[in-house]
């Protein structure tokens, strides 16, 4: 018998296109994580990003129901860009402000930590990780999603550039400009950071 | 003859996209070139917290979208 993880996509959308929903839920359980971080990378707001996740998971059922999905093996990179665009729009009609600060002038979200930690080890990992969460949400639209396909959806840049439409060269340069607007971020906001990533 | 790394090929090196010879060339010309070395350290930085940030979301937005399925197939 094959485990869950040995079936691929492809088996299980050509499964849900046969009359079985629950492979459709097995897609939905498989790539919820990343879709509904994406999601919230941009929006930062846990309940918004839920409802991006269903909005995106639903778009993808239109399009399956409709004939007009082409599966070629990239249904991840693919509902990455769904949920980011869907996060991009939430943004952009809402005209969230990208930071809520404290009377000090201090970014409120690289202190709110959504885990149960206990240990002061994994309260300032945490804290570098709201840092990364927040240098990548001031990102351009473009750089980050480039980011995300590549690290959420462990695309290459062959890849990437086959799913955006860009050229290869395009997609690096995208990159390489966000590894280095987050070095500057990060570098800018670090309180406990590598200390290799100081400028020497 | 020198060869000259820039950060896409950084960048390729990460993805595997660049040569097994390149790959070693580069690994050796870093240590040389501080801008590299400093470009390669966030890369692996980002690669490797990025993937720590992703989380679950609750069960809600699964029994929904199960729920608009099923309702949607009814219907046809």
């Amino acid at each position: 018998m094959q485990t869950l993880q040995a079936v691929s996509d492809s088996s299980l959308i050509e499964s849900f296109l046969s009359g079985n929903q629950k492979s459709f839920e097995l897609l939905v359980r498989r790539h919820q994580s990343r879709v509904f971080s994406t999601a919230l990378l941009v929006v930062r707001d846990k309940y918004v990003a839920e409802d991006l996740l269903q909005d995106t998971f639903i778009r993808f059922f239109k399009v399956l129901q409709s004939g007009q999905y082409k599966e070629n093996g990239k249904l991840l990179p693919y509902l990455l860009r769904i949920s980011h665009n869907l996060a991009i729009d939430y943004v952009r009609r809402s005209k969230i402000v990208p930071t809520i600060r404290t009377s000090e002038g201090e970014d409120i979200f690289q202190f709110l930590n959504f885990n149960e930690e206990s240990t002061l080890d994994k309260m300032e990992r945490d804290q570098d990780h709201s840092r990364l969460k927040w240098a990548i949400n001031l990102l351009p639209d473009d750089q980050r999603e480039v980011v995300i396909l590549r690290t959420f959806g462990n695309c290459s840049f062959k890849e990437i550039a086959d799913i955006t439409g860009l050229n290869f060269n395009t997609a690096l340069g995208k990159m390489r400009y966000a590894i280095k607007s987050l070095r500057i971020h990060l570098i800018q906001n670090a309180k406990k950071y590598d200390p290799n990533l100081y400028p020497k | 003859m020198i060869q000259t790394f820039t950060p896409n090929d950084v960048l390729k090196a990460q993805s595997g996209e660049l040569s097994a010879e390149d790959v070693e060339h580069l690994n050796a010309s870093i240590q040389e070139v501080p801008e590299l070395q400093a470009f390669l350290e966030t890369t692996e930085y980002v690669e490797t917290e990025m993937p720590k940030l992703i989380s679950e979301p609750s069960e809600k937005p699964l029994k929904n979208i199960m729920a608009f399925v099923k309702n949607s197939l009814e219907k046809e």
